[in-house]
């Protein structure tokens, strides 16, 4: 080979080299100084910080500060917490907690304190500013003052210290390692939050302001016509039928009052923060005379926001004090609903009116309101909101003698809301634990200060209880009483709760004494769907109700039944928990096939219309998965109810959570106004023609390719799609016993059959893991589709080793 | 191509008579070559275990007791098979959860075969 010739060779591999050399340093620089470094970091194999969590175990042996206890998961992941003292037993409950729902718990107190900015950059700065202007963590500081004295706080600490024992002992879930970060300490008011977080999204409702909205914009017939205080059906929770025994107290009638609007920049704004649509649920109760064992019965599933992993979180609690069973939300250390070796309790909403609005005389610097004849400072503190990704931002919080002050552009209203002061929920529910019975519970019942609900109760005496909890105010205008449906002139000192001391300890002395709030002692049959309470009720209690579909439904099967003289077992209870009959068919099918039969004599050719017609005519208006005329009927509904109200809504600039509910636009006459411009026949037809074109274009074929799983989300769920649970067709509507509503992520979040003292059942939407590595994940989810429930077993299994032994020392 | 590779082996030459000898058998020995492998793997393993770069060492390391570029990029993609095969070991039931992981598990995929392969060009360097 010629010199010349071995030079080019040189000379080429010395450019191969560059090239290569080149190649891998644009490589490892490319990885390491872009995204793809974050991504690596997290999951390339081995060194990846999201397989941390992948090997995640309970430690089999934990210090306990407070003594021995032992805890055995049985088979659908449900701990068994077995201690000689509460202290030992609540410390354990802590650390199950810690491990099995850690991130749950982090990120439900970042919301209620406004630090999900922190993770999730500018996107969440609107809710923060409003969870902090709306200091929910000043009220849970306030509640933790009181529960800190009372019997229950203790077991509080003790719990705390359990969670904290189990951030610090055991490995972090995904969701941290997915985000990078680690968790602050829990804390008692951490705790508090929860009941304060639950009871928003319960009955945290700016009704008055949407009521105002609405009367400004769409006048005040309309709002009538839409939006009756009173909605025209014969089924309130406790019926004229009912016979049962009531505490003493003679009752005042309160009057309504018109509105006045604060703009609807403000109005929309809270309304994201409102109970999400379609909060809910079923509870009824059948005494020991119609049942096979001679027990009463509870049947319970709330209807709350279905997510992954659920809100609910199931314990089992074995102390010298009580046996305990049931649900409870994650960062609540005792069981909200469930049942003890006595009784059994459950809640729905009520629909309560306990938030008020108020206006006020500001002056011309924003610095001061008018009040009681003089001008008077805000109670004003700077609070900082961490903003991933970006500068920290700046808060004012402000208060009035009422509560918190909201604005949006220029309109502020004060809001007062029953949460915002100190609450004694917390030892209600500790004593519901303990109960021995009827009156054990009764007494207890009257601490549940937060939420209004309506409990459900009955024992192993055989006796039943329902009872209205949570406080509820009485307003006065010049001395007359009036209903809290309406905004208040702050200035004026209208509509004040007398006893109300915001973000401290109430006397509660203006509002409606225990004796005088809505129950029955004994009821033989009783069913609640959040429907009207009662026809005339004695003090105004709210217009929040759910249209009476489900109860309706609950009644007529619980009345046929009964009149049979057939006995009740548990398994007709959790038939009827399943039941997908829709009133809403009934009330408007045969019309509309009436008017598709009308168009098929006048000779319409749309393609499809008269199968359609065939399909829904056959149909028996249960709203199951694999029905062809429930996903007929559920997407006519839709778009019937747009047809309906969307031209006046649309400009009048109020967007479909305006919208009125499916009862009110059911029952709409033919005269209407909103069937001027075309007939509710005509409407009919044309909202058919439109579902069956979505139909066509989205390729459904039956219901539940449409009423899916799909919509039950993990937080992270857009990010990191693995966490979501699969996608399964779901049976039922928002107008079904057996309720899912596709459309806002609500449905039975927790369903439970009781028999007090004796056997229960139970199942999650879901799993009660919140760990994505665990087999109970997601293991409970098709078995709550088809309502298959699992024993509420409190029996213990003394065979076989504890999957965690708690030791007497120090973590 | 021989002779490509044959001018890289002179630039190889690390001056060390010693040394240039084993890396030559090494290279070209097949049980001397296996043998570097079974010492190269587990340090390589234990590199992607400390940090993701590892897995770039080890495909470097793969690489450089390889005959070639084209055997160490060969090499390097074994090496990655060898990773993946040792991850879901270590997931043990785990592992049916982490291959549901998508798109987060194609990451880890396309990483464990990858960036060895491209620390596997050191090869054409040295």
């Amino acid at each position: 080979m010629s010199v010349g010739a071995n030079r080019r060779i040189v000379t080429g591999d010395h450019t191969r080299r560059a090239v290569l050399a080149g190649t891998l340093a644009a490589g490892v620089g490319g990885l390491t100084l872009t995204g793809a470094r974050e991504l690596l970091d997290q999951f390339a194999p081995l060194s990846g910080r999201a397989w941390d969590a992948a090997d995640r175990s309970i430690s089999e042996r934990v210090a306990s500060p407070y003594g021995e206890a032992r805890v055995r998961y049985d088979e659908d992941g449900v701990p068994s917490i077995v201690a000689d003292a509460e202290p030992a037993a609540y410390f354990a409950v802590g650390y199950v907690q810690g491990f099995d729902r850690l991130a749950q718990l982090d990120l439900q107190r970042r919301v209620m304190r406004g630090q999900v900015s922190e993770l999730a950059g500018e996107g969440a700065l609107a809710d923060d500013e409003f969870h902090v202007a709306m200091d929910f963590a000043g009220a849970a500081e306030a509640t933790w003052e009181l529960v800190a004295e009372t019997p229950a706080g203790p077991l509080v600490e003790a719990y705390v210290d359990g969670v904290n024992a189990s951030i610090d002992g055991e490995g972090l879930p995904l969701e941290f390692e997915l985000l990078g970060y680690e968790p602050e300490p829990w804390t008692p008011v951490d705790s508090m939050l929860m009941e304060k977080q639950i009871s928003w999204d319960l009955t945290g409702n700016f009704g008055e302001l949407r009521r105002a909205l609405v009367a400004d914009r769409l006048g005040e017939d309309v709002l009538e016509e839409l939006f009756p205080e009173r909605l025209d059906h014969d089924v309130p929770i406790l019926r004229e039928s009912i016979e049962a025994e009531t505490l003493e107290g003679e009752l005042d009638v309160g009057s309504v009052s018109d509105e006045d609007a604060v703009g609807s920049a403000l109005t929309d704004w809270l309304s994201r923060f409102e109970s999400p649509t379609g909060i809910g649920s079923n509870s009824w109760v059948v005494s020991g005379e119609h049942t096979e064992s001679g027990r009463p019965i509870v049947a319970f599933d709330p209807h709350l926001t279905l997510m992954t992993p659920p809100l609910w979180y199931e314990q089992h609690v074995e102390t010298p004090e009580t046996s305990v069973r049931g649900a409870t939300f994650p960062g609540v250390p005792f069981v909200i609903a469930g049942a003890n070796d006595r009784g059994t309790w459950s809640f729905t909403n009520v629909g309560a009116d306990v938030l008020d609005c108020y206006t006020y005389e500001i002056d011309d610097d924003g610095e001061r309101y008018r009040y009681d004849g003089e001008w008077r400072e805000f109670d004003r503190e700077e609070r900082t909101i961490a903003v991933a990704g970006g500068d920290d931002r700046s808060i004012e919080v402000r208060k009035t003698v009422h509560g918190p002050v909201l604005e949006r552009e220029g309109r502020t209203v004060g809001v007062a809301w029953t949460g915002h002061t100190a609450t004694r929920t917390t030892e209600a529910i500790y004593e519901y634990e303990r109960s021995d019975g009827l009156a054990d519970l009764l007494e207890a019942t009257r601490k549940f200060d937060l939420p209004t609900q309506n409990l459900v109760y009955a024992d192993a005496d055989g006796r039943t209880l329902y009872y209205a909890t949570g406080k509820l105010p009485t307003r006065e205008i010049d001395r007359e009483v009036v209903s809290g449906n309406r905004i208040f002139d702050g200035s004026a000192g209208e509509g004040e709760w007398d006893g109300f001391e915001p973000f401290g300890e109430s006397s509660w002395e203006g509002f409606v004494p225990f004796a005088e709030k809505p129950h029955a002692i004994d009821p033989d049959v009783l069913a609640t769907a959040n429907q009207r309470v009662v026809d005339d009720p004695g003090h105004y209690v709210g217009v929040a109700y759910a249209s009476p579909y489900r109860g309706e439904r609950i009644y007529d099967r619980l009345d046929e039944h009964l009149a049979s003289g057939e006995p009740t077992d548990l398994e007709f209870h959790r038939e009827l928990q399943n039941d997908t009959y829709d009133g809403r068919a009934e009330q408007l099918v045969p019309e509309l096939l009436a008017a598709l039969d009308e168009r098929i004599e006048d000779g319409d050719e749309h393609d499809g219309l008269e199968d359609a017609r065939d399909v829904l005519a056959d149909w028996e208006y249960e709203m199951d998965a694999d029905s062809r005329g429930a996903l007929v009927f559920a997407r006519w509904m839709d778009r019937f109810r747009e047809l309906v109200v969307e031209p006046d809504f649309e400009n009048a600039d109020l967007d479909e959570s305006y919208y009125p509910d499916d009862w009110v636009v059911a029952t709409l006459p033919a005269d209407s106004l909103f069937f001027e411009e075309r007939s509710r026949t005509e409407t009919m037809v044309a909202a058919f023609e439109d579902a069956l074109d979505e139909i066509d274009a989205a390729g459904w074929v039956r219901y539940g390719d449409w009423n899916s799983t799909r919509i039950i989300e993990h937080p992270f769920g857009a990010e990191a799609p693995f966490l979501n649970y699969p996608e399964l067709p779901a049976d039922g509507s928002r107008a079904t016993v057996k309720n899912y509503r596709v459309g806002s992520a609500v449905g039975a979040s927790w369903r439970m059959v009781v028999e007090p003292g004796g056997t229960a059942t139970a199942v999650l939407p879901g799993g009660n893991s919140g760990d994505y590595f665990s087999d109970h994940y997601d293991d409970q989810l098709e078995n709550w589709l088809a309502n298959d429930q699992t024993p509420m077993d409190r029996t213990l299994d003394d065979e076989g080793e504890p999957d965690v032994v708690f030791e007497e020392g120090s973590s | 191509m021989t002779e490509i590779d044959r001018s890289g082996e002179d630039e190889d030459a690390s001056g060390d008579p010693g040394i240039d000898a084993v890396l030559e058998r090494v290279r070209t020995e097949p049980r001397a070559h296996w043998l570097a492998v079974l010492v190269v793997v587990p340090i390589g393993l234990i590199l992607a275990w400390l940090h993701w770069l590892g897995l770039i060492v080890a495909g470097a390391l793969v690489g450089f007791i390889s005959p070639t570029v084209w055997h160490g990029l060969v090499g390097a993609l074994g090496f990655g098979v060898v990773v993946l095969a040792v991850f879901a070991i270590g997931l043990g039931d785990s592992v049916r959860g982490v291959l549901e992981m998508a798109p987060a598990v194609y990451v880890t995929v396309v990483s464990a075969l990858g960036l060895p392969a491209l620390g596997a060009l050191f090869r054409g360097i040295v």
